[in-house]
């Protein structure tokens, strides 16, 4: 039981990270956004619980395949989510007098 | 983009994205009403599908009732001494799982499987504290719907001891043709020297008597004629004859003298012996042809308009047709024992639901008794449980043969207690598992002796089991060979299936893909749980099974 409370407290501390990051970064994100992100969010809270289900089984193989299989299309998420949501990119010369990526 | 009167991307998108998920719950909503509002349900869960008629097809042209000595213990006339020497190899080489300390537990566990009485036909629960009525109790006169008494009997079932129950209309098909006097499952040791059925015992004593050793034979009949009255021996026989003569000369004698010795003089011996004085009648159990004592005392099942009550005649066993309801019950085994190798641990898990199966059902025909309706509780015998459990709701027929249930798969035993207590029917379900057993096939793959059916369902039968009946057919002899083979049994096929699960989120969500409908999913859950280990060649080993923390789950 507090394994899963931990998990969902971890999951929360993300979630309020998240908010305060794009206050302090003033990045204004569309509901959809904040939309993908939770589900992100929530996907990663079943990759964990996954990986913990089996374990708790006792059948770790299970634990490392699913594990990996699920939390493989997590990260590749999460990662574009941040490449493309939550950082902004760099003003470089390359990019200077371009429309900014961040999406309004 | 945006337009005053029309719709801009964005707002389509959104609409898009409604419309889909409303889609989504409308097909999940699909499943719920397919077919009709139930009255009463055995299993729940958004992905199982009721029917209103049985999702199995039975040609009556090809459909042949078949008699209990047919099945796999009535066909293996070796069957007992193999085992013993099985078991006594075992023994001494005592390897954990298989040692004097695992058979200890796996006898323990089978302590009511062999109980003859608790499957009896009348009533044993006699309670002097309480007596009751003899009057017959009508629910509507006491305030009860056949729905509150239906939901009461399930209830109790649960609380005795059964994991899921369902009910269904009997379908008489599913009867035995023939059953013997051994109830349950297989006869009891104990009640051996019980038996005083002289013609019984005169086609079978001389088989047994002829494949015991000598010296053992002339030690059990030395026993035997301790008390016997020396006027009911037949002519020229007397205990110092017996005495003097060589082993190997009874031996060969014996047997041809039972053959031919007058019914009325085998009887008044029986009769005259003195229980006390009776040899280990396990030591005949040993040498025994279970098919041979089957068939001796088999008796023909009749359905009948003409009796109120279960009658057990000399030939006939005779059922009222007015018990026209079948309350089957599953009992889960325990997971940590079956996915162990094969073992007196694992065959302990089978032993206890068997026991399980014996006390619970025996529960309830006495509850249902004591309101002075018909109740005939039964194990294996008397009638083919998975086709019975299978109209009761309470799952599907796997390509091993087995009732596949969504709560533990293939993981139970089944029970019955055939009733005339008016009580309301369950809806038969399925869940996906006939289409994913097409696709899997693991415990065909992996069955130590290749009993199971690689192929395609037939119509066809091996000799143990009954043809008119599409399904994938059990060399059920194979099995019960490779019993006997190992002193004890194998659950294999109920240890690799996908759908032999623990409870949890995790496998829930995998029973509801399987259950959804999933078509070309099922390749990739199946090739899924081989990724994860699940159902390998070799269980787990006896050594690590006392350490286990698994249980029996009773839903009650």
């Amino acid at each position: 039981m507090l394994i899963h409370l931990l998990i969902g407290a971890l999951a929360m501390w993300v979630v309020l990270f998240l908010v305060d990051y794009a206050k302090r970064e003033a990045l204004n994100l569309t509901w959809w956004q904040w939309l993908l992100t939770i589900l992100n969010v929530l996907y990663m809270v079943f990759v964990v619980e996954v990986i913990y289900g089996f374990l708790a089984e006792g059948v770790p193989q299970a634990a490392l395949v699913m594990g990996l299989l699920t939390a493989f299309f997590g990260v590749i998420w999460a990662v574009l989510l941040g490449r493309f949501v939550f950082v902004k990119p760099k003003e470089t010369s390359k990019n200077m007098g371009k429309p900014s990526t961040v999406a309004k | 983009m945006s337009t005053k009167h029309g719709i801009n991307r964005r707002d389509f998108f959104k609409i898009g994205g409604i419309t889909a998920g409303a889609l989504g719950v409308a097909s999940v909503t699909d499943l719920v009403t397919d077919g009709k509002l139930l009255t009463t349900k055995s299993a729940e869960g958004f992905y199982i599908r009721y029917h209103d008629t049985p999702p199995y097809d039975v040609d009556d042209s090809l459909y042949t009732q078949t008699a209990m000595y047919n099945t796999s213990f009535g066909r293996a006339p070796e069957a007992m001494r193999i085992r013993k020497e099985n078991t006594d190899k075992n023994l001494a080489e005592n390897n954990r799982g298989d040692d004097r300390l695992a058979y200890a537990y796996n006898t323990g566990a089978a302590t009511f499987m062999f109980d003859q009485n608790i499957y009896s036909w009348e009533g044993r629960s006699r309670n002097a504290m309480q007596q009751l009525p003899d009057t017959r109790w009508f629910p509507e006169e006491n305030g009860y719907t056949t729905e509150e008494v239906s939901q009461i009997i399930k209830r109790s079932a649960k609380l005795y001891g059964a994991s899921t129950v369902g009910i269904a209309a009997l379908d008489e098909r599913w009867f035995y043709t023939h059953e013997g006097d051994s109830k349950g499952m297989m006869p009891d040791p104990d009640s051996m020297g019980e038996v005083t059925d002289s013609a019984m015992m005169q086609q079978m004593l001389p088989q047994i008597l002829g494949s015991m050793e000598p010296e053992t034979l002339k030690e059990m009949l030395m026993g035997m004629m301790k008390n016997v009255d020396p006027t009911a021996l037949p002519a020229n026989v007397n205990p110092e004859m017996l005495e003097n003569m060589p082993a190997e000369m009874i031996q060969t004698m014996v047997p041809k003298m039972m053959e031919n010795m007058d019914p009325a003089i085998m009887a008044g011996m029986m009769e005259n012996m003195d229980p006390s004085s009776m040899p280990d009648m396990s030591m005949m159990m040993e040498q025994m042809d279970m098919g041979l004592m089957m068939r001796a005392t088999a008796k023909e099942i009749r359905f009948s308009d003409e009796v109120d009550t279960p009658v057990i005649q000399d030939e006939v066993k005779l059922i009222p047709r007015s018990m026209n309801r079948v309350v089957v019950m599953t009992f889960e085994m325990d997971e940590g024992g079956i996915n162990t190798n094969i073992s007196q641990l694992n065959q302990g898990a089978t032993a206890n639901g068997y026991s399980r199966m014996a006390f619970t059902s025996a529960c309830l025909a006495n509850f249902i008794r004591n309101l002075r309706y018909n109740a005939i509780p039964m194990g294996n015998d008397h009638a083919l449980s998975q086709p019975m459990a299978v109209d009761a709701g309470l799952g599907e027929i796997g390509r091993n043969s087995m009732l596949i249930t969504p709560q533990y798969g293939p993981r139970v035993r089944l029970a019955k207690v055939l009733t005339d207590l008016p009580l309301l029917t369950d809806r038969p379900i399925s869940f996906g598992v006939t289409e994913f057993c097409e696709v899997c096939g693991k415990c065909a793959e992996l069955c130590p002796v290749g009993a199971i059916t690689e192929g395609a369902r037939t119509y066809e039968a091996h000799a143990s089991g009954v043809p008119g009946y599409y399904h994938w057919p059990l060399e059920g002899d194979k099995c019960f060979e490779l019993w006997n083979d190992v002193g004890g049994s194998c659950s294999n096929c109920i240890r690799v299936c996908p759908f032999n699960k623990p409870e949890g989120w995790l496998h829930e969500a995998t029973r509801i893909l399987i259950g959804v409908k999933s078509g070309p999913l099922d390749q990739l859950l199946l090739r899924l749980d081989d990724a994860s280990g699940f159902g390998v060649e070799e269980g787990d080993n006896p050594r690590d099974f006392w350490n286990k923390d698994t249980y029996i789950h009773i839903k009650a």
